[in-house]
């Protein structure tokens, strides 16, 4: 079962599915319905009149309107946060290829469990199921009706989002979103990566947008965590790191052989703190 | 180009020119009309075409399949040079995505030849068609479809346990069982195509009689204008690199998944136990991160490419989403080999609308 050290690519994934179909088991996300199509994440702005800079986490636009929304775990009220949104300049959509509108933004404050006095917004929250609370704030009656109607909706088995890394993620998160990058390393033609690069990798569409502080935090915490694994309990026998270069990289003993994909995997999900693999067989006699 | 008769054959000597291969191609075929007229049977090598899928900017950057690539007169256009069989594969790469190799070996050869240079060399897959891809000419005037392939091996259960179905049936211009037509139409819409048969006609004659294989092959069975028929061939590589193209526009811009819809349920358990070791024919090693009874979530490579892959499934579906730059061609071909292995009837969604179609 999914565990609580996944939380914030939980609230991420639940909250960019909201945007998307899937036919099984079967679920249309509200702003999907409300034809809210087109989303960026993490754009640059300005707000109306006074420059002010912002970087939402979510815009969306479509024919019917745009929104603006923010995810967030702080415990603390987003209100005056979202109030500086309601300002944002609508011009600046073009810029990101997205639908232009001259009416200020629908905004939707989302949270993975608990709502918080986010001010006179909508607010939902996408732990497991999705709720919604204070819809009487959207305007766009099309919007309000269809975040009505997916209240409630099963948000357990949705798919994953390619953003495997974020700022702030606990040690537990990190060697989660750390596994299949790892796991490229033992390509016989890999020459290895640092961790700059799987940062990088990680963060994927967010790379570049991420401020410089949190991404070299992130750096720190991702090769803290990279050396535990290279410890003797883990993968010391099949991970090395090029002290010139900083990458890491697989050592000869790692062979491109089933048992050893198998002790690979073992150790990696021992690593991030998965537990074995279900149906994993007898691992004792790897190579 | 010089040309010599060999036993009613005409062999071409050397191929330089994007025509020098159009009359060897067109002798093929008129040698074997002539043949099917006197003898009832063809004599020369039917032509093949491999769908290659690549991210190489041109063939010059791989090895040839046999000797070594050398131009022809035309862009884009290649001949292989080698000892033993020469003049024997041509490379069409004027697309971007989807290169075309035409061979005219024998079949048993040619595609072991062409399997080994997809397994060896790096940044090439094969063009793993879709059912609407092998179903293309479905609704097109003078092409009828003259039978097809299907096949479930059930490889996730026990051997003793799997419920293996395979049919290929063949069928003429009348069909002469006609309660066959209530079974193949039951079939198609359970288990996974691997083989549709293609005819052209024309005024009562055939023009191109065709087999398209989900791997991306295609055997020319007959044909009588050498144009027409690269062109038909051309028509599904074009297809196919709108496909990729299209997929991967979906992959840079939104963040939600292709989704993979299957006709068979398959077992979760047994899924989990090959993909972890990194074996069978999808070649994904993965990592299991999340069990629930009928819902599975993993993360972990595509071995074909080394690209990251995270992969949802459930009993009857499967999410799929590739980080970063990771090829999209994942994405049909897992549904193509699932299905056919494990999975049936196979559909490839995103956003509810189907894609790879």
């Amino acid at each position: 079962m999914l565990e609580d050290i996944d939380v914030r690519r939980e609230l991420w994934r639940n909250t960019i599915q909201l945007f998307h179909q899937y036919k099984r088991p079967g679920f249309i996300g509200p702003f999907k319905a409300a034809g809210f199509d087109e989303y960026r994440v993490e754009p640059y702005v300005l707000l109306s009149g006074t420059g002010v800079e912002k970087t939402p986490d979510i815009i969306a636009s479509g024919k019917n309107g745009w929104l603006v929304l923010e995810l967030s775990f702080d415990k603390k009220s987003k209100e005056s946060t979202l109030n500086f949104y309601k300002q944002i300049d609508p011009r600046y959509l073009g810029n990101y290829n997205l639908p232009a509108h001259d009416n200020p933004p629908e905004i939707v404050m989302s949270r993975l469990e608990d709502f918080i006095p986010d001010g006179p917004y909508c607010k939902i929250t996408v732990k497991d199921e999705l709720k919604v609370k204070d819809e009487e704030y959207i305007n766009n009656l099309t919007l309000r009706r269809e975040l009505k109607n997916a209240s409630g909706s099963d948000l357990r088995k949705l798919p994953e989002i390619p953003i495997t890394l974020l700022p702030e993620m606990k040690s537990q998160e990190i060697r989660r979103g750390l596994i299949e990058l790892v796991m490229q390393i033992f390509n016989p033609d890999s020459d290895g990566k640092d961790p700059v690069e799987l940062v990088d990798a990680g963060l994927e569409r967010l790379s570049d947008k991420i401020n410089i502080a949190s991404k070299r935090r992130l750096i720190k915490n991702v090769t803290d965590e990279m050396d535990v694994l290279m410890k003797k309990e883990y993968l010391s026998d099949y991970l090395t790191i090029d002290e010139e270069t900083s990458k890491y990289k697989a050592t000869d003993k790692a062979k491109q052989h089933h048992k050893t994909r198998m002790y690979i995997v073992s150790k990696l999900s021992e690593w991030a703190g998965i537990g074995p693999q279900t149906t994993l067989y007898d691992i004792k006699k790897h190579p | 180009m010089k040309r010599t008769r060999q036993g009613g054959e005409i062999i071409t000597n050397q191929i330089s020119t994007l025509r020098d291969l159009k009359e060897r191609l067109q002798a093929g075929f008129e040698n074997n009309e002539e043949s099917l007229e006197r003898f009832g049977k063809t004599y020369s090598n039917q032509l093949k075409a491999y769908l290659i899928e690549s991210n190489n900017s041109s063939p010059s950057a791989v090895r040839s399949p046999a000797g070594t690539w050398h131009k022809l007169d035309s862009d884009g256009w290649y001949v292989n040079l080698d000892d033993k069989r020469p003049n024997s594969l041509f490379m069409d790469s004027t697309r971007d995505r989807v290169w075309v190799i035409y061979s005219i070996m024998d079949a048993a050869e040619s595609d072991l030849i062409i399997e080994n240079w997809i397994k060896d060399t790096k940044g090439i897959d094969k063009c793993w068609l879709s059912r609407k891809h092998l179903l293309h000419w479905e609704n097109m005037e003078s092409w009828q479809e003259r039978g097809l392939g299907l096949r479930f091996s059930d490889g996730l259960a026990p051997e003793d346990d799997a419920a293996n179905f395979s049919l290929k049936a063949w069928y003429g211009a009348t069909r002469c069982l006609t309660d066959l037509d209530d079974v193949i139409k039951k079939a198609r819409e359970c288990f996974a195509i691997y083989s549709v048969r293609w005819q052209k006609r024309i005024s009562g004659s055939v023009t191109i009689s065709a087999e398209w294989y989900s791997s991306g092959k295609v055997t020319i069975n007959r044909a009588v204008d050498v144009d027409e028929t690269l062109i038909s061939i051309a028509e599904m590589a074009n297809r196919y690199e709108d496909s990729l193209k299209e997929a991967t526009k979906l992959r840079d811009t939104t963040m939600g998944a292709f989704e993979i819809d299957f006709g068979q349920k398959i077992d979760l358990n047994a899924f989990s136990e090959i993909v972890t070791k990194g074996t069978g024919d999808m070649r994904l090693w993965l990592v299991e991160t999340e069990a629930q009874e009928d819902f599975r979530r993993f993360r972990g490579i595509d071995l074909h490419t080394w690209d990251r892959i995270l992969l949802d499934v459930g009993p009857d579906f499967a999410y799929l989403t590739i980080p970063g730059k990771g090829c999209v061609n994942a994405a049909p071909r897992i549904a193509v080999i699932q299905g056919e292995d494990n999975a049936g009837k196979t559909s490839i969604f995103h956003d509810g609308v189907e894609i790879f179609a």
